[in-house]
């Protein structure tokens, strides 16, 4: 590499980056969450006058997140992430591997857990009864004997947790990969259409442009439940889609989180809209001749057949535009007319001289379908599996590290020295080492120091 | 409805808990009823707490409104974060042994349940839910969010307990304080519960606020991710909890600065919890 690339390398491997990008991240963050995004230039111009409108277009304050500077800003990061991730991964990766045996006697001195004591029996055996203890406290331990005749022993746990941070790291630019993936092959449009339609095509977000779906789809059937208070339950589009590539029409109810997907689009039910037209059907309660008709309110019906003339001729909506009372006339030509008022979704029956009609209406509704294709959202999820995973080891998962060094002096009796140490939870881990050197007092490796109270062949972690 | 009976009487439990663990801090631990009253009050009001709002999900259910779960308002959430807050609480003072804390962390707790019961602000009926909350993910995300919003609240207890732990032993001269703060665990001991409180915050806050959040979005509406103001706090909220971790771990920050940088976290999620949704708006004001 030359120096150049190495500036650039080491700018963008530097802990003060992150340290200054997280920051920056956040604080501009905030800007979009404060002025309302996506908006016409009027809006900004009423809400915050004329000068500042101006400002917020300039400094692209008015879709911030989607903006040069906050997604070079999202770059720097991830760019700085992956960088000082791969620029470290070497070293925690022979961290990982290291040959702690080869650690020497005065690097155990300068740790921060030590306890040394005599051992009450020569090296050799001395050397045997360490191991087996160790591995009996749960420390299944390597050794290795030393140039000077001394004997090193070394266990570790969850070494691979060093890893952890590094884990989550990865998951970052995963993510950002798979929402570029979903951006560049991927769409998000919408639909809203009348109950009974049929489309073939959807309009891109953003730019209203039409996508062709390649097939035709059709809502047979829209249908809100509601709780007794009037409040929606749920609601459904009834959906018939008509596909080349398929042998028999697909039926499916699209309901408000049970998404249908097909032909790699998914399609949500994501809104409604009561329409001013209605489905009236009237029946000859003899003969059972029945005239269906679609209309809007104030648009006369004629049924020549039964010689009747029918209307709604008022409406009660609510803001929602939903129709709660519907006023009908309905009469022969000429004839004095039946009036009466009735709910949505009601059969009334209608007295007329000759016959007795039923009356029934429903309001119509458009149902809002929103498309998304996003072969990117697996690439995500599993960025979110990675980063869930490397979360749990870091909090989780302690690397802990036992030495212990046997040695004998010049006066030939055998010492020996247990140092240990953690990169987390290292109060937890202080009193494990503790427990540990106590537990060896207690088998009466060690002579000197051994408790007054201590019973031989207690096992460590049991309550006293 | 005898479920707000229960939760009014958690209330009052958790006053009296808060104001046990106060006197324990004024007057010493030695004293071992006190001791023992105040966790068995706090324990008594969880339980009360936890009858309440077992008890409102069974009233929701008997009252066939289809798909509830006793957090899909405002006030129902708070009652759960105080609930959760209490939990947290018991833990920490379980594995630790320590009561002195719980004078920092319980009146959090009973303002938190008493913001939720007398606030005249929020409607306390039981409302069937709107569709797009009706979805198993509702209960997995605002578990897994409000087990980390506790946690980040118990980390900005102990900050406040650590700074003012720490001022008064830089004024006495003692290395852990006089007096009342004597009592606390030690200055090295409450920084790293700090740490500790938080990262447990950060993952649960992590995989529950942010990942469960976002594959709910896109199962509902198609989208995991659309800078809507809550979503965009939660990220606000994230980076500043990261940048504790690293600050913590890459420049041995300690002590205070972590503390301040804890309760700078805390006050975004508080943003993020009830200022987003009654001053920002967008796609999460389902109060
Ligand atoms: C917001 C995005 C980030 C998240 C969620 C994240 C998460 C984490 C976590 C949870 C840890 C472990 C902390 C601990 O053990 O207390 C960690 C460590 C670390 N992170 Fe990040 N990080 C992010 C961004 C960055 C960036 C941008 C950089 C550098 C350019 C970075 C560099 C490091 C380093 C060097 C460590 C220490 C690893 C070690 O010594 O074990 N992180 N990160």
């Amino acid at each position: 590499m030359t120096k150049k690339q190495n500036d650039v390398w080491s700018f963008f491997a530097s802990m003060k980056l992150a340290l200054w990008i997280i920051p920056i991240l956040a604080v501009t963050s905030i800007i979009g969450t404060v002025i309302p995004q996506g908006h016409q230039l009027d809006y900004y111009i009423q809400s915050y006058g004329p000068e500042l409108a101006r400002l917020f277009y300039v400094l692209d304050f008015t879709s911030m997140y989607d903006s040069w500077w906050y997604i070079t800003l999202l770059i720097i990061f991830s760019v700085n992430l992956t960088v000082c991730s791969i620029d470290r991964v070497p070293t925690v990766w022979r961290m990982v591997r290291l040959d702690n045996l080869n650690t020497t006697p005065e690097r155990l001195q300068k740790m921060p857990l030590k306890a040394e004591v005599e051992v009450d029996a020569p090296l050799p055996a001395a050397s045997v009864k360490v191991g087996k203890l160790l591995a009996a406290a749960g420390w299944r331990s390597a050794s290795r004997a030393r140039e000077d005749g001394s004997i090193m022993f070394f266990s570790q746990k969850g070494a691979w947790s060093r890893l952890g941070p590094y884990v989550i790291h990865s998951g970052i630019p995963i993510i950002m990969l798979g929402a570029i993936v979903g951006n560049v092959f991927g769409f998000k449009a919408s639909i809203f259409f009348p109950e009974g339609e049929t489309v073939s095509h959807v309009f891109e977000r953003g730019t209203r442009l039409p996508i062709p779906l390649g097939f035709s789809m059709q809502a047979s059937n829209f249908e809100i439940t509601r709780h007794p208070n009037g409040m929606v339950r749920e609601y459904t589009t009834d959906l018939r889609i008509v596909d080349p590539l398929l042998s028999e029409p697909l039926y499916f109810s699209l309901m408000v989180n049970y998404p249908l997907k097909h032909r790699g689009m998914t399609f949500y039910q994501a809104s409604y809209e009561p329409m001013d037209e209605f489905m009236i059907s009237v029946r000859n309660k003899e003969t059972g001749r029945t005239r269906h008709a679609l209309v809007p309110s104030g648009r006369q019906v004629n049924w020549p057949e039964e010689n009747v003339l029918f209307e709604i001729t008022n409406t009660l909506t609510d803001h929602a535009g939903r129709a709660h009372k519907l006023e009908i006339l309905f009469s022969e030509p000429g004839a004095i007319p039946s009036v009466f008022v009735m709910q949505d979704e009601q059969s009334v029956a209608v007295q007329r001289p000759e016959n007795t009609y039923v009356f029934f209406v429903r309001q119509r509704y458009a149902t809002g379908i929103q498309v998304a294709k996003d072969p990117g959202v697996w690439i995500v999820y599993a960025g979110f599996a990675l980063m869930t995973l490397g979360l749990y080891v870091v909090f989780m998962v302690t690397h802990r590290r036992i030495w212990a060094h046997l040695r004998q002096d010049a006066q030939g009796r055998t010492w020996l020295m247990l140092c240990g140490g953690s990169n987390r939870n290292k109060e937890t881990f202080d009193q494990r080492f503790t427990k540990l050197t106590d537990y060896l007092r207690q088998n009466q490796i060690i002579k000197s120091g051994a408790k007054p109270d201590a019973k031989p062949g207690v096992k460590p972690g049991t309550k006293r | 409805m005898e479920s707000f009976m229960f939760l009014n009487l958690a209330t009052f439990a958790y006053l009296a808990s808060a104001m046990l663990y106060i006197a324990i801090l004024i007057y010493g631990s030695k004293n071992k009823t006190l001791g023992l009253t105040a966790t068995l009050v706090t324990a008594s009001g969880l339980l009360l707490s936890t009858a309440g709002i077992v008890l409102r999900w069974i009233e929701a259910v008997r009252m066939d409104i289809g798909f509830y779960a006793p957090f899909s308002n405002f006030y129902e959430s708070l009652i759960f974060f105080a609930w959760c807050v209490v939990l947290a609480y018991l833990v920490l003072e379980y594995m630790y042994k320590n009561q002195a804390i719980g004078a920092f962390v319980m009146p959090l707790a009973f303002l938190i349940q008493a913001f939720a019961e007398y606030w005249p602000q929020w409607n306390q009926d039981i409302r069937p839910l709107i569709p797009a909350l009706q979805s198993n993910w509702l209960i997995a995300h605002v578990i897994a969010s409000f087990v980390g919003y506790a946690a980040f609240a118990i980390a900005f207890g102990l900050a406040i307990a650590y700074l003012l732990k720490a001022r008064n032993s830089e004024k006495s001269g003692e290395a852990e304080g006089t007096g009342i703060y004597a009592a606390l665990p030690s200055l090295k001991i409450v920084d790293s519960l700090i740490y500790k409180t938080v990262l447990f915050g950060f993952f649960w806050f992590t995989i529950g606020a942010i990942f469960m959040g976002a594959i709910w979005a896109n199962q509902a509406w198609g989208t995991y991710w659309s800078w809507d103001p809550k979503e965009t706090w939660s990220l606000i909220v994230w980076f500043i909890y990261a940048f504790l971790l690293h600050v913590r771990l890459t420049r041995d920050w300690r002590g205070k600065r972590i503390a301040w940088l804890a309760i700078l976290g805390f006050f975004g999620v508080i943003f993020l919890y009830y200022g987003v949704n009654f001053w920002l708006g967008g796609l999460h004001s389902y109060v």
